[in-house]
Parts: structure tokens; C-alpha cells; sequence
């Protein structure tokens, strides 16, 4: 399921930004648009699978 | 007929599990199970209270705050969780008109968050695992307070927890999307599009507007659970790291807590927890007033694009407003604060306001109205968060945040009160409301004890919020405990307040088994006899 595959993805990034990111503003800000936009792409897979 | 045959068989007939379709069944097993758990989320609430009057010598302190760990767990997901998925994996099918995508995959949603909650709470309850549900880094990972084993345990628990809430997720979009067999092609990227607000976005900009596909309840649900997806990765993802210092101990490796920055850390978690508590929850219960509203009045919402584009941009405004937890973290960037922390959370007093501005006039417009059990439990629904959401706002404020952070105001008067009156009174709402329908018909065996629970709950409710906050006006922290009862008049007042709420969920409790029986209980997770994918049986359909 292409869903569940970018979820744990998304799951990865998020610990190792845990990690790396330390006091930067701008790579948090990245971390979170880049969650909520993978999500997006999570969702539109399901879509994609009815088309 | 006597107490012991109303018991088991219910009032007038009780429930006929055997009529009843494996998605009301589902629904149903949520809900009792949601119900469960908020009874030992109260009853450690009650704990506590207890404990802030005079500490209990059956419990130490340590084990003071693993009650305090696992009480909002429990009640977050545990309860709400499980009575808002059965409710609304109902909803989509029955509202869309069209089957549930998997009964297997509802099913396993609330086996895995049911055994998921238990779990967790064992850690707490066996292992005293308590670094609190906020998990401030390095706390979880502190091993000369906590053992690694009640960690993974606990941790273990979240994964069941954040499997089932995925499944959910999946199983939401792709009911609303997917097409079933024999039916025409559904247009799945056109309703994602809608559901989502984009198509509402876009209508902004075209002369010739285009109709929305999903019913605006769809709409809530699906936005709310965006932002349940995207909570549900930052936890695992919280989860995965404690897991991974965890069984590093275990191994004998040697992490260091420095590698992960605390302050970022608590940016990430609140980042995620706000999905939760400025998202799914609002955008959730605003969808749920809406269709409540239109239940009740039979008619049509008053300014339903406006009621659409508000749930958007909750949804959006949610994924911006986290500096509020960090206003009085002197590392946090004064420019978050101010930008995350005040200006964009005041929004959500525009948001919420739209939200009951609508609900009102909805209603007022279909005057006369009958004050049933669904109108009195939504107008307390709405009463709680006018309170709490202006309470969240005034402690959203740098000043005021310098008096009441960390306070029992915070804790009190926005927290308990936000979720005991607003949120739980909506729920008891959705559940009168849905009772007759889930049930093929079955009757409330007493409308007195219906009375009792709304009157108990909402000023318990209110009470107790309102204690908790005056001792938090008055200087009194959360997560402390006080041996010398400098706050005694309060905290007393406060657990009077509690056993009230307590009181009206075990009427409630009561009123629902007399209505249904243990028959009709055990019924609920007996297997269906009908075999269908569709929300009610076939005679009820047409």
C-alpha cells in the first residue's frame, strides 16, 4: 500500500530531523512542510489507486 | 418485569443485535469501549483530585504522576478517539450513501487501539513509567527515574495505538473515494478535491461555481483527519526515537540525550500535539455541530460555504499555531511567539466563533424547538468552548502566559473544561442522537436519568474547571504536588466538582445498558448476522 510505504517514510524523516535539525528555524519549518506536504502526497495515492 | 430480566433483556426489547449490520455493530463496539475508557480516565481523575486534597497512602508520589501519564492518554485516545472513529465510520458510509471500504479494517482499528490503550496504561500501572503525556525530551529516556522495560511497554502501546488511528485514516479516504462494485465510476480525485476544500478554494476564483461532491459533515471528517495523520506520524515518530534509546539501554549502548535538542524536540511534539488539540478536535466538533444542527432543526445549515471555508481554514491555521506551548521557553524565537503563538492562534476565536455563530442561527431559524437530549447536550457542547476557547486565547497572550503557564489555570479552566463540557458534551450529543439509529430503533429506558447526567456533567464540568483555575490565578502549578494544603479550599471544591462528572457518567452508563441489556452488550461483539457492507439493514434503506 503506497500509503502506508510514504507514512513510514515520513516516520524516518521525522527522527532523523529529530536528530540533525538542533536550533535551526529554517530546517524546522522545512520539517514540517515537508510532513504535511508528504501527507498530502500519502492521501492522493489513495486517490490514485481508484483512477 | 423484574430489575434482573430488565438488566439482561433492556427496556421495551432492548437491543436485537441480531438485526443489526456489522458496521452499526462496529460503531457500537467503538463507542462501549470509548465509554470504558473514559470511566478509568474519570476514576483516575478522581484519583488525583483526591490525591491534590490529601495524598492517599496507597499511592506514592511516583505513582501519582504515572496516573498522571497515562490519564490523558487514556482519555485522548482511549476514549475520544474510540467513540469519534465509531461514530464516523458510520457517518461516512451513511452520509455518502455508499458501503464502508473494509469491515476488516474498521475492526481491526479499534482491536488495535483498544489492546494499544491497555497497553500503554499497564506501563504506567505495572512499571510507574511517568514522564507525563507532554514527554519533554529527556525525560522519557531517563533512566534513573524510569526502567527501560516500562518505556518499551509504554511505547509498544502508542504503536498499537497509532496503527489503529492509520487504519482509520485509510479507511476514511478511501470509503469517500473509492467505488464500489456494480457502481458507476466514482470521480476520485473530484471528491478528494472537495473534501479537502481545494474545490471551495478554487470556487473562490471561477465565475461559474462548481457543486460541491461531498456533504459538508464529509467535509470535517476529512479535514480533521488530515490533521489526525499528520499527529499520528509525529508521535510514532516520538516513539520510535524513545524506542530506539530505549532498547539502547537494554543493549548496554550508550545514547546520549544531548544528541537530540530539547527545545527543537518540544517544537516537533507540540507542532503535532496541536493537530489534536487546535485541529481534528475543532474541526471535528464543528462538523459534528453542523450535522447536529441540521438533525435537529431539519433544515438546510445557514451560510454552509462559509461553514466549508472555515473548516479549511482551521485546518490550515492549525499547522501554525504550536508556539503557543513554548511562549515561556526563553530559547523559543520571539518570533514564533508572537507570530505562531499569539496572532495566529487568536484566529481560532474567529474560526470557533463562525463555528457557533452558524450552529445558533441554524437552530434559532427553526424555532420552536423541543429541548431534547441531542439539543440540551449540543448547546452545553457549545457553552464549553465558548469558555475554554477564550481561556486557551487569554493564556495565548506573552503577559499573561508569563502568570499562567505551567498553572492549573491552563490545565483547568481551558484543558478540562474544552474537553469535559465542549468536547464530551458533543460527543453525548452525537450519541443520543445516534442511539436510535445504530440500535434499529431501541428505546432510552429513562428520560429523569438523561436530565440528571446533562445537569451533573455540565456543572461538574464547569466547576471543576473553574476551581482548578482560580487556583492557578491564585499561583497553584500543574504536575506538583502540594503537601501543606495551600490549596485546599479549591482542590476540595474541585473534587466535588469531579465526583459529579463521575456521578453523571455512571447514571449515564447505567441508563445505556438499562436501555439496551447485557444481552444486547454482549450482542455488540457477537458476529453479525447479516452480511453487508452498508450502514443499516435493507428495510431500513428503503
Amino acid at each position: 500500500m503506497k500509503y502506508l510505504a510514504i507514512v513510514l517514510l515520513l516516520i524516518a524523516i521525522a527522527v532523523v530531523a529529530l536528530f540533525v535539525i538542533k536550533k535551526s528555524i529554517p530546517l524546522l519549518l522545512g520539517a514540517i512542510v515537508t510532513i504535511i506536504a508528504g501527507y498530502f502526497l500519502a492521501v492522493i495515492t489513495i486517490a490514485k489507486e481508484e483512477s | 418485569m423484574s430489575f434482573m430480566q430488565k438488566l439482561m433483556e433492556g427496556h421495551e426489547g432492548g437491543l436485537r443485535h441480531e438485526t443489526m449490520t456489522p458496521l452499526q455493530k462496529i460503531a457500537m463496539r467503538f463507542v462501549v469501549i470509548g465509554l470504558l475508557y473514559y470511566g478509568l480516565a474519570s476514576l483516575e481523575g478522581m484519583l488525583m483530585r483526591a490525591w491534590e486534597i490529601k495524598p492517599l497512602p496507597f499511592i506514592d508520589e511516583t505513582h501519582f504522576f504515572s496516573i498522571m501519564t497515562v490519564h490523558p492518554m487514556v482519555g485522548i485516545f482511549g476514549s475520544s478517539y474510540m467513540i469519534v472513529f465509531g461514530a464516523f465510520l458510520f457517518l461516512v458510509s451513511y452520509l455518502m450513501k455508499k458501503p464502508i471500504y473494509s469491515i476488516k479494517m474498521a475492526n481491526l482499528s479499534w482491536m488495535t487501539i483498544a489492546g494499544g490503550t491497555l497497553i500503554m496504561w499497564l506501563a504506567g500501572f505495572l512499571f510507574s513509567y511517568a514522564p507525563l503525556y507532554t514527554l519533554y525530551w529527556p525525560l522519557p529516556v531517563d533512566m534513573e527515574q524510569f526502567s527501560a522495560i516500562g518505556g518499551i511497554v509504554y511505547i509498544v502501546g502508542v504503536v498499537g495505538i497509532m496503527i489503529g488511528t492509520f487504519l482509520f485514516t485509510y479507511n476514511v479516504f478511501k470509503t469517500i473515494l473509492y467505488t464500489p462494485e456494480g457502481w458507476e465510476k466514482q470521480p476520485s480525485g473530484d471528491l478528494l478535491k472537495s473534501a479537502l476544500g481545494l474545490e471551495g478554494l478554487l470556487n473562490f476564483f471561477r465565475r461559474e461555481k462548481k457543486e460541491h461532491l461531498v456533504p459538508l459533515p464529509i467535509a470535517a471528517i476529512s479535514r480533521g483527519t488530515i490533521d489526525m495523520g499528520l499527529n499520528a506520524i509525529v508521535i510514532s515518530s516520538a516513539g520510535v526515537l524513545i524506542l530506539i534509546y530505549m532498547v539502547g539501554t537494554v543493549f548496554g549502548a550508550e545514547l546520549k540525550g544531548t544528541w537530540v535538542d530539547a527545545l527543537l524536540y518540544k517544537n516537533i511534539f507540540w507542532w503535532g500535539l496541536d493537530l489534536i488539540a487546535d485541529g481534528l478536535v475543532l474541526i471535528f466538533v464543528a462538523g459534528t455541530w453542523y450535522l447536529l444542527a441540521m438533525i435537529i432543526s431539519g433544515k438546510d445549515l445557514f451560510m454552509q460555504n462559509i461553514a466549508r471555508a472555515a473548516l479549511f481554514v482551521e485546518m490550515v491555521v492549525s499547522w501554525t499555531v504550536w508556539s503557543h506551548h513554548l511562549m515561556s521557553d526563553q530559547g523559543q524565537s520571539n518570533t514564533l511567539k508572537v507570530l505562531s503563538g499569539e496572532v495566529v492562534t487568536a484566529f481560532e476565536l474567529v474560526t470557533q466563533g463562525i463555528a457557533v455563530f452558524i450552529t445558533l442561527v441554524t437552530l434559532y431559524r427553526a424555532r420552536p424547538l423541543k429541548m431534547t437530549n441531542e439539543l440540551k447536550f449540543l448547546l452545553g457542547g457549545i457553552l464549553g468552548f465558548m469558555l475554554a476557547v477564550p481561556a486557551g486565547i487569554i493564556q495565548a497572550d506573552l503577559g499573561m502566559n508569563r502568570i499562567l503557564h505551567n498553572t492549573q489555570w491552563v490545565i483547568g479552566t481551558h484543558v478540562h473544561v474544552a474537553i469535559l463540557v465542549g468536547l464530551t458534551m458533543t460527543l453525548y450529543s452525537a450519541i443520543y442522537t445516534l442511539f436510535p439509529i445504530l440500535t434499529n430503533g431501541a428505546k432510552l429506558y429513562s428520560q429523569k436519568l438523561a436530565d440528571i447526567h446533562f445537569w451533573l456533567h455540565l456543572i461538574g464540568g464547569i466547576g471543576m474547571g473553574a476551581f482548578m483555575g482560580m487556583a492557578g490565578m491564585d499561583g497553584m502549578l500543574r504536575r506538583a504536588i502540594y503537601t501543606n494544603g495551600e490549596y485546599n479550599t479549591y482542590m476540595i471544591l474541585a473534587g466535588i466538582c469531579g465526583m459529579m462528572i463521575m456521578v453523571a457518567f455512571v447514571i449515564f452508563l447505567y441508563n445505556i445498558i438499562m436501555s439496551i441489556g447485557i444481552k444486547g452488550l454482549i450482542g455488540i461483539y457477537k458476529p453479525a448476522v447479516i452480511d453487508t457492507r452498508e450502514p443499516l439493514p435493507a428495510e431500513k434503506e428503503s
